[in-house]
């Protein structure tokens, strides 16, 4: 797929878009896009894409991104990245988690640490939200720093699809070099917790959303506690709208989470019923236990890039099946940084086969691999 | 021992491509797509004509045709474990593969499509598709049946632990 010339690495396609010009950013490759929705009544890139390329702009210095006339190839020579204080409105074709992964990327290697407030929608259907990010991405994000001091995202303003107007603060710090991380045994999970969250509708909303997903999870486990959480006035943004956000934590510091958010405003399929919006985020975190592994499905692709750059020594991490955007990142981290990853899958157990014969769920991957040794060049040593 | 197990894997990559809906009929103006169908297993019985001959000619192809799909079906299945395979493609797994090109001639005429055009393929389709981090669910099952609860019973410290990590 990836044709290398005179250093510039050639791909098609609009998809994983994101992680090609991460790792760009990253190995300080130039790449080059073609052939972006090329095919389509309206091609080109979209306007989400568009913020996205002004958002790198934004976080780093001295780059060049070129689109053609017609917006179906882009070509990106990347610069350094510098972070600091930032301020983006993410276009609302897309969700901010859209962007905010991207960041999560990038945050620890950057000249000044990052603070970052991002403007659009916080949670919709396609893409992680803002919460969900929060509870699960961060605890990764974590280890591989080393730290939590001064990482964190803010949800300051709630905005629901399809009009967004929420608010978000993320402040990560940068590291000279990341930690290997071997993190394989996940635990057994302790407790369950949540936020229901609900802007211009009813605050029994919450409520009834609460009640319904607690109907399902405490059949599993009896430590359950779901905040309810409704944004009022300036705080709420422009649509209605309302969801939740699970996550079961492990004793060893797993975080697999689940969420589902309602119908947007004038949705073909019609307003979302509270109830049954509880019952299915309970069953798709039962989805996600029974997949299971150290890190869950949506943080994936940010722990094999961070494993992929940390430090020369083995990382491992165990994972449930991997999606397939994981699969593609593992591609791009052999075609930019040369890592290639040991893949193991591990077969489930037969159910009630004697001591080993534990109920675990479906087949896990184990993944190792030697980290490329990245050092932050731009961050000043002290 | 290395060269007669690489030669299986030819043979058996030959049948694969026979076998499997591979890219003959792009090759070709089908009418319809029933047709494409048998005119493909005739071609997959022509390229391993030794083997089938002896039970004779006709329509000795339906058969086959069972037998292949269950075939490619089992060897599909037995591809999802490999996963670096999988993920890294075939250039990982055989590095020297040179002597499989040789076997792609049909009759001298047609050519048969290799997995790496297949893969190609499928990369035209996903290249333009959404780029999302996230599993999407079609459909979500519902985890109060019994049999599904006690799948995942011991993931919770409610389950039964294992007798290295039980508390002292």
């Amino acid at each position: 797929m990836a044709a290398t010339m005179k250093n510039v690495l050639i791909y098609e396609g609009c998809n994983f878009f994101r992680q090609r010009l991460i790792l760009a950013t990253l190995s300080g490759k130039s790449v080059k896009i073609k052939k972006i929705r090329d095919k389509e009544d309206d091609p080109g890139i979209k306007d989400f894409e568009a913020s996205f390329i002004r958002l790198i702009d934004k976080i780093t210095n001295g780059s060049t991104i070129e689109v053609n006339e017609t917006g179906t190839a882009v070509y990106y020579q990347p610069g350094m990245l510098t972070g600091g204080s930032i301020q983006h409105d993410c276009n609302i074709q897309r969700a901010i988690g859209y962007y905010l992964e991207a960041l999560l990327c990038l945050a620890a290697f950057t000249k000044k640490p990052i603070s970052a407030t991002l403007r659009g929608i916080t949670s919709d259907q396609l893409d992680p939200s803002v919460d969900l990010i929060k509870f699960t991405t961060l605890p990764v994000l974590k280890r591989f720093l080393g730290t939590d001091e001064g990482l964190q995202i803010k949800v300051l303003k709630r905005g629901a699809a399809p009009d967004g107007g929420g608010e978000i603060l993320f402040t990560c710090p940068c590291r000279q070099k990341l930690r290997p991380v071997q993190f394989t045994d996940p635990g057994k999970i302790k407790r369950i917790r949540g936020v229901a969250w609900a802007v211009r509708v009813s605050p029994a909303v919450c409520n009834r959303v609460v009640e319904s997903a607690r109907s399902i999870l405490n059949k599993f486990l009896p430590d359950i506690y779901i905040y309810t959480d409704h944004h009022k006035g300036s705080q709420s943004g422009r649509s209605p709208g309302f969801g939740l956000v699970l996550v079961a934590e492990t004793i060893n510091g797993t975080f697999l989470g689940a969420e589902v958010a309602a119908n947007p405003r004038g949705s073909k399929n019609g307003p979302t019923v509270p109830e049954d919006l509880g019952i299915q985020a309970a069953n798709v975190l039962m989805e996600e236990v029974y997949r299971g592994g150290s890190v869950d499905s949506s943080s994936q692709g940010l722990a094999v890039l961070l494993m992929a750059l940390g430090d020369k020594d083995v990382s491992k991490i165990r994972t449930g099946p991997l999606s397939p955007y994981t699969v593609q990142f593992l591609r791009h981290l052999r075609d930019f940084l040369q890592v290639m990853f040991k893949l193991d899958v591990l077969q489930a157990t037969e159910e009630g086969g004697g001591e080993e014969g534990s109920r675990l769920g479906g087949d896990k991957v184990e993944l190792t691999c030697v980290g490329a040794g990245f050092r932050n060049l731009s961050k000043p040593i002290l | 021992g290395k060269q007669s197990s690489g030669g299986k894997e030819g043979t058996e990559d030959g049948a694969k491509a026979a076998g499997t809906d591979s890219g003959v009929c792009s090759e070709r103006d089908l009418s319809s797509e029933e047709e494409g169908m048998e005119e493909q297993a005739e071609e997959g019985s022509d390229g391993e004509e030794e083997e089938e001959m002896e039970e004779g000619p006709g329509l000795q192809w339906k058969e086959n045709l069972a037998l292949k799909a269950s075939e490619a079906f089992m060897r599909r299945q037995q591809e999802i474990p490999n996963l670096r395979k999988f993920v890294y493609g075939d250039t990982v797994a055989s590095a020297g593969d040179s002597d499989e090109e040789e076997d792609d001639d049909v009759g001298g005429l047609f050519k048969v499509a290799r997995r790496k055009d297949m893969r190609e393929k499928v990369n035209r389709v996903t290249a333009n598709a959404t780029d999302c981090s996230c599993f999407h669910f079609t459909d979500i099952r519902d985890w109060l049946q019994e049999d599904l609860m006690e799948s995942i019973k011991d993931c919770f410290v409610t389950g039964k632990w294992q007798a290295c990590e039980d508390a002292q």
